[in-house]
């Protein structure tokens, strides 16, 4: 009787427990309505999400520390063998000889960073195929499910829109950027500490950063540019890989054959490294034709500004909601 | 047209809009109590403006009110408070069915556990309960005209603009979808703006409708006076038999009558304080048997070709 009443009152819990759930179907909404300011971070959260599920970005992710990884090593013999011969100079000069040219030298510390940061078989390239596959879709899977419709219908400016669709791969092209160079400055820093000249080291991180700021600023809003024009995601990744190999590959010829910097003046990479150089107060190797820093200033300016101004015009044109 | 009160659910004052030398809109005024409303007219009518120009995405002339709110001015309040199913496909790409309607939600502005909550909710609503963790992109037309639904309701909005839903769907899929809305505004209190071609989408469920002509408005009001608009002393005889002879009889105490496949559409002369009343004194005097007798009441469909042809005879005088 016990037991019978026992499983009664457990099938009458169960019963309620169903009905509890059949009761929460679609019903009136009593709570709060958070105000407008977030909507712009909702978005920018929303499409970090999307963008890790595209394993070509996690790959990138993952493919940017291999350089930092390898620098590291360098800048650590680096490192040893400069305090090593720091170390003979110095015996050298206190038993009377003579030191050898350049031994008491130590390579310099930024041009690891450098390395890691612009140089071709660093992160730029990486860089670029992060912005490519990042941002490639920003907007233009948007125009293709018709999802403009579905953001403008709902309290969100365009405003929002706009920082929401750029901030990702601004980020993401940032974290592939700065993480390995901030790595590396830091490991400069603390190999500084142990043999002295901490001061310099110590700016290492800020030049990163700022660089970093400056390649993700023109990578990222260049192809998010591009996406609002399109509504096919490898178009964009086509015109995008087509915008920034191209006048690179074609301008090197061009200022290998001609002896001249200006063929370089529409490649993009071109000018990232010549603000890294100038920002890292390195010199330009001696059979380099580069262009003045501020010509390159100039182009990533006009860059990022004409990017901003299409992304503009683009979205302000995306009230179309029911046509 | 009904004077702007509490129960108003939009306000509109000469709006007007124009695509260069185009006229989209041209002097819309009208003020619509709360409830469900067909918005009805031949493609290039304006619908599509007026629904923009409602959610404050357009630039219009004139003034106007919905829910309370200046479009122009409040639009982020008032898209806060409005759900919009839009004709075309309104997805994004990826994602799945329950992201899809918590990030609408989110966006509208719940917090994160309550969207959550509410995307699971709406989309056992819309039928989609099983289907909810699938991609979008792969949904079959009925499966992706539910989601737009639930994206539009998600954030429980106080008037739901709904443009074509039941555009691609069979005559199962079109039945469930209208049902579905036919029982939102009694459960939740919400009202509808139901843009559409299909005069039974609206007979369905709305109570009222507006017809948009090239712009204008040319009806605002409910479905009943739609239907019987200047056809309202018209009554249908049928008579057992003999139908030619009821009407010779008709005619001979003066009444209009034409005979259409076996029934009378008998106008009773001016003055005639119950034309039923005549029609069964005559019925009765020529011995005839009255089987059917109702006042006349067009299709919406007939209703809907009667007003559009008179606007354009109106504009071609």
């Amino acid at each position: 009787m016990a037991t019978a009443t026992a499983a009664s009152s457990k099938r009458e819990a169960k019963e309620k427990a169903r009905g509890t759930i059949r009761d929460q179907g679609y019903q009136r909404y009593s709570g709060e309505y958070l105000p407008e300011s977030g909507r712009w971070w909702l978005i920018t959260r929303r499409m970090l999400r999307m963008a890790a599920r595209q394993p070509w970005v996690t790959a990138m992710l993952i493919v940017a520390i291999l350089p930092a990884l390898g620098w590291g090593v360098v800048v650590w013999i680096a490192s040893k063998t400069a305090a090593m011969m720091a170390a003979a100079a110095a015996q050298a000069a206190a038993q009377g000889g003579q030191v050898p040219p350049g031994m008491a030298a130590p390579p310099p510390a930024d041009s690891f960073v450098l390395g890691v940061s612009i140089e071709p078989y660093g992160t730029l390239l990486i860089a670029f195929l992060t912005a490519l596959f990042a941002g490639g879709g920003a907007i233009a899977d948007d125009a293709r499910g018709g999802a403009s419709q579905f953001y403008f219908a709902r309290p969100v400016s365009r405003g929002h829109y706009l920082v929401g669709k750029v901030l990702p791969p601004v980020l993401l092209v940032l974290i592939v950027t700065l993480g390995p160079a901030v790595i590396l400055s830091l490991l400069r820093v603390a190999l500084a500490a142990e043999g002295g000249g901490l001061g310099p080291a110590l700016l290492l991180p800020l030049r990163a950063l700022a660089f970093g700021l400056i390649e993700a600023a023109a990578l990222a809003l260049p192809v998010v540019a591009l996406s609002s024009l399109a509504k096919s995601r490898a178009a964009v990744q086509g015109g995008f890989a087509a915008l920034f190999l191209l006048p690179w590959i074609v301008g090197g010829i061009f200022v290998s054959v001609t002896r001249s910097p200006w063929p370089s003046l529409l490649s993009i990479p071109t000018h990232l490294r010549v603000i890294g150089m100038a920002l890292f107060g390195l010199p330009a190797p001696e059979d380099a034709r580069l262009l003045p820093w501020w010509v390159s200033a100039i182009a990533l300016a006009a860059l990022v500004a004409g990017a901003l101004a299409v992304l503009r015009a683009r979205v302000a044109k995306m009230e179309d909601v029911s046509a | 047209m009904t004077a702007k009160t509490d129960e108003t659910l939009f306000e509109l004052r000469d709006v007007a809009k124009s695509y260069g030398r185009h006229q989209a809109l041209r002097g819309v005024t009208l003020t619509m109590p709360l409830g469900s409303i067909g918005l009805l007219g031949p493609n290039g009518a304006g619908k599509s403006t007026l629904l923009k120009s409602m959610l404050g995405l357009l630039p219009f002339d004139g003034t106007a009110t919905v829910l309370g709110r200046d479009p122009r001015r409040e639009a982020a309040a008032l898209r806060a408070r409005v759900g919009y199913m839009p004709e075309r496909d309104c997805y994004l790409p990826g994602m799945n069915a329950v992201e899809f309607c918590s990030y609408a939600a989110e966006l509208s502005g719940l917090p994160r556990n309550e969207a959550m909550q509410r995307a699971h909710a709406t989309l056992e609503f819309c039928g989609l309960g099983d289907k909810r963790y699938q991609k979008i992109d792969g949904y079959s037309t009925g499966q992706k005209q539910r989601v737009k639904l639930a994206q539009a309701l998600v954030h429980d909005p106080r008037l739901l603009l709904l443009d074509e839903p039941t555009n691609g769907l069979d005559p199962d899929g079109r039945e469930e979808m209208l049902a579905l809305i036919a029982s939102l505004p009694p459960r939740t209190g919400c009202s509808i703006l139901l843009s559409t071609h299909l005069l039974g989408d609206v007979e369905r469920v709305c109570g009222r409708a507006m017809l948009l002509h090239e712009g204008k408005l040319v009806y605002a009001g409910t479905i009943e006076e739609l239907r019987a608009g200047g056809q309202k002393d018209v009554i249908e005889v049928r008579v057992k038999s003999d139908e030619e002879k009821m009407a010779a009889a008709l005619r001979a105490r003066g009444c209009t009558v034409e005979l259409d496949e076996g029934t009378l559409a008998v106008t009773a002369p001016a003055g005639t304080s119950d034309p039923a009343a005549l029609v069964f004194d005559v019925a009765e005097a020529e011995g005839l048997q009255v089987r059917h007798l109702q006042p006349r009441r067009l299709t919406l469909e007939s209703a809907f070709v009667r007003v559009v042809g008179e606007a354009r005879g109106k504009e071609a005088a």
